[in-house]
């Protein structure tokens, strides 16, 4: 067959397929000429059986997994109508203002999922109901993250995009394209607001951090005499002051199994005071002797949590071989008090000695009861280890559990909390193992979390055939405020840029005197 | 004498006539057989899908149409006929739309000379490569808007205006920064053609340039997150990389020179003269294209296409007979010519008959075609059955060039090699997408739901065979130590030859001999001649009787051609420039002559 003709028949084909598809009422299910009834599940992709959904979450779009000639599927609460959607190509779509209407009149109950498959000429197969359990507590609108392809050494194109959960909008906030092609990524809010917010460009004239605090941004050059420029990086609760990771990192490629891996050859915290534009550090957090990276502060802002391994050069053997697969991180913390500034003394909350994995980006809920890490077997970058799985620690009862969301052989890494502590979503490679997408998990109020969902979108089958990544997902309440030009602007203004300034009691070497904090937080048992 | 003057008129015109007959003979020939836009397929690898998103993609930035109807039309120039039938139809309607401007502009019926002028600005264009469909979709569109806009001009200047806004907003989505030509030809007529009042003329134009100047910033401002260059010139072929670079100027200078040279404004006695000279004039600048496509055709990545399609195809002869017949000092050359000679089983045998003036480069190309060139080491690495690493260069390869075939293709085939269905499954749907390559996707879904793949692919079954069974770090500087790896791992043929002819290039001769070896285990029914070489001299340098390999023994005529070079040193003394001359008759293809004279200019460079 000639490729034109190929041509129109698939151009034909596509028409009659996208008129079939995503169509509204099939009419009344009782019509179906029901002969079969299958007594397990239908397979559905994305598979949302039996998962808790917020109650203003976008439609759950889905294909049918079955054989069949057409297909139907009736969404109902257990004690109503609902809607029917028909499909020739298995693609179910809702409506989003019925769809709406369904989720906000029943919350905090179930809804269910008949579906019928036609498979042959009128005479169908029904498979038990999908469930579906509608949770009382909303979730924040938007989640923000990166887009890039599954990157190894050079990147060239990526963006920052804001997806509305409530809907299927999606808008990129800021493409590389418009600076200069360079790296951008951590992009941080402040207590899930977007109003408030940090995020990192590297490489060219627009590289710097941009800080936008309540609409206004700027530039700020986070590198002094003493510290490179900050990394991944967390908002005190205050709001006055920003931790961030200073990391020397490098990439390295295995023969086997997930080629990429990375080497953390050099990293501390600093903590940079967005009033007085300075940057400071303490032994507690920057000591030479040990890896810290991936802060993150108590909501009460009294501690900061971190990770923490030996440094790097003590990972050699004495033939000069690096044991790479030795170096695990321990879950650390200090106190800090935000009127004097002081650190108190680090501790170990949970030790990689305990668990025999590496401990790395602990995430604490709003509400201070959770902290969420992920454990991976070695190293530092989770999303590039398939054993990496996430974690929570029960910060009242400090025990650690596994919260039972984790794939068995993907990578499941970065996650983030919703304002109301009840979502968490993260970035999973169970898909494919290749690119990550963002989960969803809810946790409900006895402390259990529930089957996680991939965030919905439009088409069914986008997922399917998606080759970007999701990066570092982030819940917000607002969207991202500024203009893109007005952020492009500030970015390759390097007059306006901040520098920021060294505490010159660090910079020469007059740490403040510890000895009476460190007494002080000896008398305050940690929470 | 009227009539004579008549006939002899028309005859003239008979002949002019011809002209762009000829030229689009010339077009499709030379696009042919001289371009051959098989090779412009495979510089470009144009993805095309057939569904709703990627048309949408097309829709969410200025000229995204354009490209989108190029990506089209670019999957069919894999087949080179097929693709100089299209360029040549390209051709003859940019041929009809300047003919047909020409008539409108000027009245004239002999117009079919100069309406070749732009046509065969073409062919220099395609010579290049990297040139897009987009770029003459787009000039196509311009004049066809353009000579509707003058053909039904409305008389009331606010209509012409809205009309004027609606055309340019229209060409601007579809075709980006040619709305500037569009401007510019409408801001001329206006100015030169219009028969109003000269304020009238003035503000007319006036609003035409604004219009144009405006509507870029304003999609920048309110509709699309581009830069500001991007905006006003996508679309427009004058980045810098076509050479001459006043091709493309002469192409887009050809339509605003057309109006100003048409109009009124140019006196009668200089039109009357300009008419005398202008058709000899046109032939001589026609043949001076001509030459200038030919001068400025990009032989370097004409052959370097040749040979990667050659490559993809297997076809390992043809490459090396390239190598035979020319020379083209560039890496990529000997990286290609070193591939053929080890799938025809001659590396060892062979290849210091071919220049190699890279070092080990030249077997594993060097880092800075990691980005530049990711598919071509992605190729060797999967042949090498060094399947991560090739997975890397073809995600290096999807980070900066974005969705090809062959990008798709390759990570297709490593996910399934490493057991990974899922992840080869994403690009598998999406090249089920395309024209091309569905039926391919199709076989590999279905040999991958049946796990049939090795029993349906003889060369993934190899692959398969010769993938390293356990884990070790890449050492990107030091490509002969990944080779040692592989070895360690499998008996792996190609990683033997890529690692013993390596450490010949790099003239290290212990590890040469600490790994020879291994060439019992492999099944060579005889030592190749470069690792004789090799061994002769590490026996005379080392006073070494013998080495040690079992039941093998080095062919006389090896050890003949040693110790004939050594008597030719000698008779010069054993001055090694002396005897180069005599050396380079006999000896120009052994180690030892690349070891004398090759290897140290290397080495200082």
């Amino acid at each position: 067959m000639s490729p034109t003709v190929k041509l129109i028949l698939l151009l034909g084909m596509s028409a009659v397929s996208a008129f079939m598809s995503c169509g509204p009422d099939a009419g009344p299910v009782e019509r179906l000429n029901v002969t079969e009834s299958i007594q397990r599940l239908p397979g559905i992709d994305p598979d949302y059986s039996d998962t808790v959904i917020p109650p203003n979450i976008a439609p759950m779009n889905f294909r049918i997994d079955e054989p069949g000639l057409r297909y139907v599927a009736h969404v109902h609460p257990a004690d109503g109508n609902g809607m029917v959607i028909s499909a020739g190509d298995g693609r179910i779509c809702f409506p989003v203002s019925p769809w709406k209407r369904l989720l906000n009149g029943n919350r905090g109950r179930a809804i269910y999922i008949d579906i019928y498959a036609e498979y042959e000429k009128n005479r169908w197969r029904r498979f038990e109901p999908v469930s579906i359990r509608i949770a009382p507590d909303s979730i924040d609108t938007f989640l923000a993250y990166r887009l890039i392809e599954p990157q190894y050494k050079y990147y060239h194109q990526m963006g920052l995009y804001q997806r509305n959960l409530e809907n299927f909008s999606e808008t990129c906030f800021l493409h590389n394209r418009v600076t200069g092609d360079n790296c951008m990524n951590c992009h941080t809010f402040y207590q899930n607001r977007a109003r408030n917010m940090i995020f990192h460009m590297r490489s060219g004239a627009a590289s710097g951090t941009m800080l936008i605090r309540d609409g206004q941004i700027k530039k700020i050059n986070t590198a002094t005499d003493f510290n490179r420029a900050g990394a991944y990086a967390f908002w005190h609760p205050d709001g006055k002051r920003i931790v961030f990771s200073v990391n020397k990192l490098k990439q390295f490629f295995h023969a086997t199994g997930e080629s990429r891996d990375v080497l953390d050859m050099g990293s501390d915290l600093i903590l940079y005071d967005i009033r007085s534009n300075t940057v400071t550090t303490d032994p507690g957090i920057s000591d030479p002797e040990r890896l810290e990276t991936f802060p993150s502060w108590s909501p009460d802002g009294r501690y900061l949590y971190f990770c923490s391994a030996a440094e790097f050069e003590s990972f050699f053997t004495d033939k000069g071989d690096l044991l790479y697969d030795d170096i695990r991180y321990d879950l650390m913390r200090v106190p800090y008090d935000a009127e004097t500034g002081i650190f108190g003394p680090r501790e170990t909350v949970i030790s990689s000695e305990e668990t025999g994995q590496s401990i790395l980006m602990p995430r604490i809920s709003p509400d201070g009861k959770y902290l969420m890490f992920c454990m991976c077997r070695y190293g530092n970058f989770p999303v590039y280890r398939p054993d990496s799985d996430l974690y929570v620690l029960d910060l009242a009862g400090g025990r650690y559990f596994d919260p039972g969301i984790n794939s068995d052989v993907s990578a499941d890494s970065y996650h983030s909390w919703s304002g109301n502590s009840r979502w968490v979503v993260f970035s999973s490679k169970r898909d494919n193992g290749l690119c990550a997408r963002p989960y969803i998990s809810y946790l409900d109020r006895d402390g259990r979390f529930h089957k996680p969902f991939v965030v919905p979108q439009k088409d069914p089958e986008f997922y399917t055939t998606f080759l970007k990544t999701y990066n570092v997902p982030e819940f917000s309440r607002d969207p991202v405020p500024f203009r893109w030009q007005n952020l492009v602007r500030a970015a390759f203004d390097n007059e306006r840029m901040l520098n920021a300034k060294p505490d010159t009691g660090v910079q020469t070497g007059r740490v403040p005197d510890k000895t009476p904090a460190e007494e002080e937080w000896k008398q305050k048992p940690p929470r | 004498m009227h009539s004579q003057e008549g006939v002899s008129r028309q005859q003239r015109n008979g002949v002019w006539n011809f002209i762009p007959l000829a030229v689009f003979i010339f077009i499709v020939l030379y696009t042919w057989l001289r371009i051959d836009p098989g090779l412009i397929h495979q510089f470009q690898d144009p993805l095309f899908l057939l569904d709703s998103v990627f048309f949408r993609s097309g829709l969410h930035y200025p000229g995204g149409l354009a490209d989108y109807a190029a990506a089209f039309l670019s999957q069919f120039l894999v087949i080179p006929w097929l693709g100089a039938f299209i360029i040549t139809i390209l051709s003859i309607l940019l041929y009809l739309l300047t003919s047909r401007l020409i008539g409108l502009l000027s009245g004239t019926k002999n117009r079919a000379l100069y309406a070749c002028i732009p046509v065969m600005c073409l062919p220099v264009l395609y010579g290049r490569y990297d040139h897009s469909l987009a770029v003459d979709l787009g000039l196509l569109l311009t004049l066809f808007v353009f000579i509707l806009f003058i053909r039904y001009r409305p008389r009331s200047m606010v209509i012409r205006l809205l009309l004027y806004l609606a055309a340019v907003c229209v060409l601007y989505l579809a075709a980006a920064g040619h709305m500037l030509l569009f401007a510019v030809l409408t801001g001329l007529y206006d100015a030169l053609h219009s028969k109003q009042a000269a304020a009238l003329r003035l503000l007319s134009v006036f609003f035409t340039v604004l219009i144009a100047m405006i509507i870029p910033f304003l999609s920048v401002q309110l509709l699309f997150m581009i830069p500001v260059k991007q905006a006003f010139l996508y679309t427009l072929p004058f980045s810098g990389t076509c050479r001459p670079p006043c091709v493309p100027w002469l192409l887009y200078g050809f339509f605003p020179l057309l109006v100003i040279l048409v109009s009124p404004y140019v006196t009668g006695p200089v039109r009357e003269g300009w008419k005398r000279m202008v058709p000899a004039g046109i032939c001589v600048l026609l043949v001076m294209l001509g030459t200038l496509a030919e001068i400025s055709f990009d032989r370097k990545t004409n052959k370097m296409m040749r040979m990667d399609r050659y490559a993809c195809r297997g076809q390992w002869a043809e490459i090396v007979d390239m190598a035979e017949k020319t020379f083209v000092p560039e890496v990529w050359f000997t990286y290609f010519t070193n591939r053929a000679l080890y799938h025809t089983g001659r590396l060892p045998e062979d290849m210091f008959r071919y220049a190699q003036v890279w070092g080990t480069d030249g077997l594993f190309l060097p880092e800075e075609y990691t980005y530049r060139w990711p598919m071509l080491r992605s190729d060797l690495l999967l042949e090498l059955g060094y399947v991560n690493e090739s997975q890397h260069m073809a995600c290096e390869g999807l980070s900066q060039m974005g969705e090809k075939p062959r990008i798709l293709r390759r990570l297709a085939v490593i996910h399934l090699l490493k057991g990974e269905k899922q992840a080869a499954m994403t690009a598998l749907l999406k090249l089920r997408k395309t024209l091309f390559h569905k039926n391919w996707a199709n076989k590999f879904i279905g040999a991958a739901e049946s796990d049939s793949l090795l029993q349906k692919d003889p060369e993934l079954k190899r692959i398969r065979t010769v993938m390293p069974r356990s884990d070790f770090i890449l050492v990107p500087e030091k490509p002969l130590m990944d080779m040692e790896n592989l070895l360690k791992n499998r008996d792996n043929r190609m990683a033997f030859e890529y690692l013993m002819t390596g450490c010949l290039l790099e003239g290290d001769l212990d590890s040469f001999i600490g790994h020879i070896q291994k060439i019992n285990s492999l099944n060579y029914p005889a030592i190749p001649r470069h690792f004789e070489e090799a061994m002769i001299l590490y026996m005379m340098l080392s006073g070494q009787k013998r080495l040690d390999l079992p039941g093998r023994q080095t062919d006389p005529r090896t050890v003949e051609r040693y110790q004939e070079l050594r008597s030719i040193l000698a008779r010069h003394g054993g001055r090694k420039e002396a005897a180069r001359k005599e050396l380079s008759g006999n000896h120009r293809d052994t180690f030892w002559y690349y070891l004398l004279y090759i290897k140290p200019v290397i080495s200082d460079e």
